[in-house]
């Protein structure tokens, strides 16, 4: 016993040669990745999983929703947020704008990602290997394409404006700085072309594909106005075979569609109900809860905009209603409450509570009781009252519930997919968009017929009458219809922002929103105001002060 | 503490016992205290320049057998000791009188335990009775004001909530900087739970020579608790107990009303058709609604007992706090078992057990956020005080349309914490000066958590209900075995330690979310979809191989030297081992036959220096790697995420300390220490620009340097029989500097902050604030022409320019203490104090945004405050605009406020019951007590507590600075009760 007691702490003081690798659980060394021949292909989901968010949110096509949607008209915010989303909405940019701060960070992580596969992946191996590269290629020009609409400002405006660096390697070491505007749009045709010549397999919407690529080039085209060359790729899309429009019953609910359930969507960052926002609170965090409150789920503080409200009620049996889902506010018997509402001087929403009393409807204003009168323009029963200062349109319906005074008019294009409350692929490309490429391509080539045909195709679905060329109404050019259609048809896809201004146009925000408030509030913005781009980040500028920042 | 001593010499006698020689006689004696003339057991008696000695029993007695012409010394932690010639005497009684200069003899240093008077390095003690006069369950914060340099940064008022340390500043840039700490030798993978009421001492080391024996560990000092043994001789039940009842504490800060509010509103003529006079009938004060008198209880009963062979320590403790913030409930049971067993003369066993298991039932704690903001004119609760849902209300105003009362209803969160630590500890004696100690622990912490969202509640509506539940375990092993030599020659002492220590941790958590339930379900089982499950896994291990030695001459020379080689998993197999070591020299001036002062007491000089290790935070920095918790279309994927540097190595901080102990006119104890702490090859993520695709890398770049003074006081001011006043104080003053940064940069910005050569590491970074234009009432802030340095002023904020402005670490902290005694009453209280140090007041962003946010509450006005109203007005506050005033609640140094504040941290009555009533019940000792904490705080911060000095949520915890809808510190009065039998 006594001898065992001596020799035991020896024993212990020799037995030392403990091990101390240890590794992580939830990443991998590069070695090991890539000695396992499966791994260009995770690695380039990995360059998908970027675009979309680990688990559903936070990814980089969250980031672009926000800063290509929130700065145009079909939105209306309904308060203040400490949210910096909140300062791409009113254009009172700041240089530490933490949503474009990542939109920038996600941007390059995910074009390291692309440079290092197409480094990586040989051209010519197999079709299997091809199409990866080709996926990659896409993957980039996305992202150039976008980040250059984001921090450069439009083609038309120059050529030689700056826009966003080039970065073409994976080395750490090579850190360019800011590119033209022409040099972007260099870079992404040639990836665009290269991604179309490699890709042969059709692996479904969720995925990159030749005619995603085609797609994508039909737009970049359209934006550089090389009007022939966008016609062009439209039909390539449009006469592949691969996608037809969805009918107007499905299309009225496309919502709802995930990507490989809809057959015109052409490319979608696909969120998947089996794996994305599974923890109840995720949806808290999508592009979806920031449009509508849904089982209780959601902010639901950015709601459809008097404007967008004004042109989708033309026609009461426009499917895209659908994808406007007021909030009533109900009475005790759990009944609409009617009222008339309007739009004062000021911007602000005036409701009344109205009173039927057989014909006649009518209702208080300051202790004065109006009556509701009617009259019918263009087919349509417009409401108005004579008030003290001369006639007033109103609305006539159902009270709804507010948020600091501004009524919910939930948007719902962005939720519901599969009924998951804020599950939504964010649309890339859809065939709808290859039709008003064609109509905008056709309009500024002035030929009108054509390019009311491709509206009507839209407008048919849409499930409202068409227009001929007769029809175009007093002081509206064929353009205007065309992106008024657009409008309409891509709202809440985050095109508007881009295609007001790449037409030299102006954003018109008067209409009730939190943009109207503070000091040096925006209800205008012309297309050469400097904060149609966005800042540079701050920081990058800070560890790289080559970059020049924006004016 | 005393029992320690008296247990090492208790062996040490028993080992030598063999060795006595012939003619020997046979002593015998009671010791007994001068004053009460109570006897003493527990007093070491020794033959002078021997090691034989014995321990006196229960009734202070004791036998020796000594040769006849020898010197008897008797000595008793906290009693001046005495020398006694035998001169053929067999009987020996000797009265010991109290020396409250010696209470702190000995003190745990690393790996050991020294004598005061053997010190050579800056070790600062906290004695159990000055560290429990406050009542909380968390020792890190019993430790504020009362150890001079140590500053203790709170996050949190809430039951439980435990502070980050900082000793000397912080010494990384990127790397942790906070302490490491050890309990009875073990090495603690974070801060433990420890009952107070188990705590003998804590020793601080603060300097490098210090703490070199931790290695890499010891670059942020290093807090050691040792828990209480039993005595020898000694057997007793101790039952003490507190009741006390917890405030809310608001500080300076104040919401507004619905009248205050109203007036606010119409200063900006709010436009929004909800606004009118008939908001004032309407007066909710969410802050009373969810804040309450909380109650604490801290009930211990403890067992001590020792034979010669055998002693035992227990100590049960049940501690229960509910919030000042409701909802927030804290069940704290704890025990702790301390055995030591000689079982041979040469074998000793000391196995300790301890467990502490936290539970917190069924709480949902009211949501600060929406107490600080929800407005008044929103009324949570119906006529029939059912709790209104704000969604469905069409007259809620408040900007998030919450009321938390609704789902508040049902929702909750019940989480259990267990940690449990064994020690199979034990020491062999191999040969008469070596001894063989060897320290062998497990500790586990388990987590589990359940979070319960009814089907009924707003955010349980959408998954019909939903219940999380989330486990955590962690599991370290510590084994220390280590070889002691130590012998005097005449009049040289010399020991040598030499050890070996493996130390690994592993931890592993799993959650799963189920969806779908019927009300009151409470298990997964029942759920009917699958929500969501997530696992993590770390681990990292440790390997040190260290080497002790210490030499004395004629206690009035002392050197030290010491070297520990350390390898840890956090680096590649090429950079994994580094070597550390320190120096340490001690000079007791007193002990020189030239000394000659009545007036001065004692005079020592110490001299150290050291070098110390950190290691990153990250545990695989090394690697390049993919990640791979992302999927695409359910398919898994990996991503591109660290950028490896295999070069990565230790990060290593070199130490100077100076310090000077003396003790004048036999009252005032004073130490003066000063420091220079130079950190290389910190431990750095450099920040890439994102174009390379990664945020940044790990490397050993750049320089720091923390240099400092401190002064401990501590005098008896008066001292008699029945009267006594004494009064301590302390203050650290460090001044933090960077020497040098990554490849020759200057300037570093890290968001709000920045890190610039010469400045301290904490430094804000961002604009200048310049106040109101008092014609406009627009903000102003300041732009620094980069080439000229022309100064101007904008008020568009983007313009401004960011630029250093105060920092978060204090110029210094520290404390003061007092205590009165008449008879057997005292009246003892404690203070602490930081100067200096600016908050970033986050939340005023949104409670003091001038309009920004219309439809959140806003925050009085402080005094010295104004709002511009008027052109000419010159004004604190600019023109509050419906919507906000040009960006003007942007981050500035605006909301930089200095945090300086004094705080009587406690202040306690207390009354020991008379010997000779006590006798006659059976009580050897009875104290009751009235204490009251946090009583009184003189600051000119504006929000609810400036000792809080940072997020639960920020990165850097208490050590930010940044404040955001902080939880205050209560004001708590507690009775208390100590009986012992």
């Amino acid at each position: 016993m006594k001898k065992l007691l001596t020799i035991l702490p020896i024993v212990v003081l020799l037995a030392v040669s403990c091990d101390l690798d240890r590794d992580p659980y939830n990443q991998i060394s590069v070695d090991e990745l890539f000695s396992d021949p499966g791994s260009i292909e995770t690695a380039t989901l990995g360059n998908y999983a970027l675009l979309k968010g680990d688990i559903g949110f936070n990814g980089w096509i969250d980031d672009l929703h926000r800063i290509s949607e929130y700065p145009g008209d079909n939105v209306a915010l309904s308060g203040g947020t400490s949210d910096n989303l909140f300062f791409l909405y009113n254009y009172q940019a700041i240089t530490t704008n933490s949503r474009v701060d990542r939109f920038w960070r996600n941007s390059y992580k995910i074009i390291v990602g692309c440079n290092l596969m197409i480094e990586k992946i040989r051209e010519g191996d197999s079709p299997e290997t091809d199409q990866l590269l080709g996926e990659n290629y896409y993957l980039r020009a996305l992202v150039f394409f976008q980040m250059g609409n984001v921090f450069g400002r439009p083609y038309n405006q120059g050529v030689s404006n700056l826009s966003i660096p080039v970065k073409l390697s994976s080395d750490t070491d090579d850190r360019p700085d800011r590119n033209t505007v022409q040099e972007v749009y260099d870079q992404v045709i040639g990836d665009l072309q290269k991604a179309e010549s490699l890709m042969t397999i059709n692996k479904g919407a969720s995925f990159a594909s030749k005619e995603a690529a085609q797609a994508l080039l039909a737009r970049v085209y359209l934006y550089m106005e090389d009007n022939d060359n966008a016609e062009t790729y439209a039909d390539l899309v449009i006469n592949s075979g691969e996608y037809s429009l969805l009918s107007t019953d499905r299309f009225s609910v496309m919502n709802t569609l995930a990507p490989t359930e809809n057959e015109e969507a052409i490319f979608s960052v696909t969120l998947n109900s089996e794996s994305d926002l599974l923890a109840p609170g995720d949806n808290w965090f999508t592009i979806g809860s920031f449009y509508a409150t849904i089982d209780g789920v959601g902010w639901g503080e950015m709601h459809a905009s008097r404007s967008y409200l004004e042109l989708i009620n033309k026609n009461e049996e426009d499917a895209r209603r659908n994808f406007i889902d007021p909030d009533y506010l109900l009475d005790e018997n759990g009944e609409p409450i009617p009222v008339v509402y309007w739009v004062n001087d000021d911007y602000r929403y005036e409701f009344r509570t109205i009173t039927e009393t057989g014909m006649e409807t009518t209702f208080e204003d300051n202790g004065v009781t109006y009556t509701l009168e009617s009259e019918e323009v263009d087919g349509r029963i417009v409401y108005f009252f004579n008030g003290p200062n001369g006639r007033q349109d109103v609305t006539k319906g159902f009270d709804l519930q507010k948020r600091n005074g501004y009524p919910k008019f939930y948007i719902l294009k962005a939720s519901l997919q599969q009924n998951n409350l804020h599950l939504w692929s964010p649309t890339v490309s859809r065939l709808a968009e290859m039709y008003l490429i064609k109509a905008e391509a056709f309009a500024k080539k002035d030929m009108d017929q054509e390019a009311l045909d491709n509206v009507n195709i839209i407008r048919q679905r849409a499930g409202i009458p068409t227009y001929s060329p007769g029809d175009i109404p007093s002081g509206k050019t064929v353009l205007d219809i065309v992106l008024e259609e657009r409008r309409l048809e891509l709202a809440y896809e985050g095109h508007r922002k881009f295609d007001v201004f790449r037409n030299g146009r102006t954003m018109d925000r008067r209409y009730p929103g939190t943009h109207l408030n503070g000091t040096n509030a925006l209800s205008e913005i012309p297309p050469n105001h400097p904060r149609v781009v966005e800042f540079i980040p701050e920081q990058q500028i800070i560890l790289q002060p080559s970059l020049q920042q924006n004016d | 503490m005393k029992q320690l001593f008296t247990k090492g010499l208790f062996s040490l006698m028993l080992i030598t016992a063999y060795s006595l020689q012939a003619q020997q006689i046979n002593i015998t004696g009671t010791v007994t205290d001068a004053e009460t003339g109570a006897p003493l057991p527990g007093v070491n008696v020794i033959q002078k320049n021997t090691t034989n000695g014995v321990v006196t029993d229960a009734d202070g007695k004791y036998t020796i057998s000594v040769t006849g012409g020898s010197v008897l010394v008797f000595r008793s932690l906290g009693y001046v000791s005495r020398e006694v010639p035998v001169n053929g005497q067999t009987v020996i009684n000797i009265l010991l009188s109290e020396d409250i200069a010696q209470l702190e003899e000995i003190v745990v240093v690393a790996y050991s335990t020294q004598t005061r008077e053997e010190i050579t390095s800056s070790v600062a003690t906290v004695s159990a009775e000055r560290l429990t006069d406050i009542t909380t369950p968390d020792v890190s914060s019993m430790l504020q004001g009362k150890a001079a340099g140590v500053q203790i940064a709170p996050t949190s008022g809430a039951p439980g909530g435990v502070p980050e340390i900082l000793i000397r500043g912080a010494a990384s840039l990127n790397g942790s900087v906070v302490p490491l700490w050890v309990v009875d030798g073990v090495i603690q993978h974070t801060t433990p739970v420890l009952n107070p009421n188990d705590v003998a001492s804590i020793s601080v080391l603060k300097d490098a020579s210090a703490t070199s024996l931790y290695g890499s560990r010891g670059a942020n000092g290093v807090v050691i608790v040792t828990t209480k043994r039993g005595t020898a001789g000694k057997s007793e039940i101790t039952f003490s107990t507190r009741f006390g009842v917890n405030e809310f504490n608001d500080g300076n800060f104040e919401v507004m009303n619905a009248q205050q509010l109203y007036d606010y509103h119409e200063l900006f003529n709010n436009s929004q058709p909800w606004f009118s006079e008939e908001l004032l009938a309407r007066d909710y004060d969410w802050i009373e609604g969810g804040t309450q008198t909380g109650i604490v209880q801290d009930h211990n009963i403890s067992f001590t007992s020792g034979t010669e062979k055998l002693s035992l320590f227990m100590n049960g403790g049940y501690y229960t706090e509910s919030g000042t913030i409701k909802g927030n409930d804290l069940d704290r049971y704890t025990l702790r078992m301390n055995l030591d067993y000689q079982i041979t003369d040469k074998l000793k066993l000391m196995p300790k057990l301890s467990f502490s298991f936290d539970e917190r039932d069924r709480q949902a704690e009211h949501p600060r956020y929406e107490l600080y903001l929800n407005l008044p004119w929103d009324l949570p609760f119906d006529e029939d005080g059912n709790a209104i849902n704000a969604q469905e209300s069409p007259t809620w105003i408040g900007r998030d349309q919450r009321n938390y009362f609704y789902d508040l209803q049902w929702n909750y969160t019940s989480s259990k914490t267990f940690n449990m630590s064994g020690n199979f500890d034990f020491e062999y004696q191999l040969l008469p000066d070596l001894l063989f100690r060897s320290i062998n622990n497990f500790t586990l912490y388990d987590f589990d958590r359940k979070i319960y969202t009814d089907p009924r509640s707003i955010s349980g509506e959408a998954t019909r209900g939903s219940l999380n539940d989330f486990t955590a375990r962690r599991l370290t092993r510590l084994a220390t075995q280590m070889l002691q030599y130590s012998r005097e020659f005449g009049a040289h002492q010399v020991s040598v330690l030499a050890g070996f220590e493996y130390n690994d941790y592993e931890y592993e958590d799993l959650g799963a979310t189920g969806q779908g339930f019927i009300a009151g379900g409470e298990i997964l089982n029942i759920t009917t979809t699958p929500g969501g499950i997530s696992g993590f896994q770390n681990d990292y291990a440790l390997q040190s191989f260290f080497l002790a030695t210490d030499y004395s001459y004629s206690n009035k020379y002392f050197a030290k030297a010491s070297i520990r080689r350390d390898g840890a998993s956090n680096f590649g197999p090429d950079s994994r081992y580094g070597i550390f070591f320190a120096l340490g020299a001690g000079w007791n001036i007193h002990h020189e036959d030239f000394f000659n002062s009545s007036a001065v007491n004692e005079l020592k000089l110490r001299v150290s220096y050291g070098s110390v290790g950190n290691r990153p935070s990250s545990l695989y920095p090394y690697q390049g790697t993919y990640r791979l918790n992302t999927q695409y279309d359910a398919i898994p994927a990996a991503v591109l995420d660290q950028f490896g540097n295999p070069d990565l190595g230790w990060e290593k901080s070199f130490e100077t300390n100076i310090a000077i102990d003396t003790r004048i006119f036999d009252r005032v104890n004073a130490t003066f220490e000063y420091y220079n702490k130079n950190t290389s090859d910190l431990l750095y993520f450099v920040n890439l620009p994102d174009i390379t695709g990664f945020s940044g890398f790990w490397e050993n770049v750049g320089g720091l340097k923390n240099t400092g003074f401190e002064v401990t006081l501590n005098a008896d001011i008066i001292r008699s029989n029945t009267f006594n006043w004494f009064a301590g104080f302390n203050i650290g003053i460090n001044r933090n500097e960077i020497t040098e940064l990554f490849d020759g940069q200057t300037e570093i910005p890290r968001g709000s902050k920045i890190f610039s050569v010469g400045d301290d590491s904490n430094s804000w970074y961002t604009r200048k604030w310049l106040g109101v234009d008092p014609e406009t009432g627009d903000p102003l802030w300041e732009v620094v022409d980069p080439d000229t340095g022309e100064i101007t002023q904008t008020n568009n904020w983007n313009e401004a320019t960011l630029q250093i402005i105060e920092s978060s670490t204090p110029d210094f902290i520290g404390g003061f203490n007092t205590g009165l005694s008449y008879k057997n009453l005292s009246l003892n209280a404690s203070f602490n104090f930081s100067k200096g140090g600016y908050i970033y007041n986050a939340s005023r962003e949104l409670f003091d945004s001038d309009g920004f946010y219309p439809t959140f509450n806003q925050q009085v006005l402080a005094d010295g405050w104004s709002r511009w109203t008027n052109p000419g007005d010159h004004a604190t506050h600019p023109r509050a605009v419906e919507g906000g005033n040009n960006n003007s609640n942007k981050p500035s140094s605006r909301y930089l406020e200095e945090a300086s504040y004094i705080r009587m941290q406690n202040i306690t009555l207390a009354y020991t019951l008379p010997a000779n009533v006590l006798n006659n019940l059976g009580i050897s000792n009875a104290k009751i007590y009235l204490s009251g904490d946090n009583l009184l705080t003189i600051t000119d911060f504006s929000g609810v507590d400036p000792a809080i000095t940072g997020d639960p949520n920020d990165e850097q915890r208490g050590l930010s600075g940044r404040a955001n809808l902080s939880y205050p510190i209560p004001r708590r009065y507690v009775l208390g009760i100590n009986l012992s039998f």
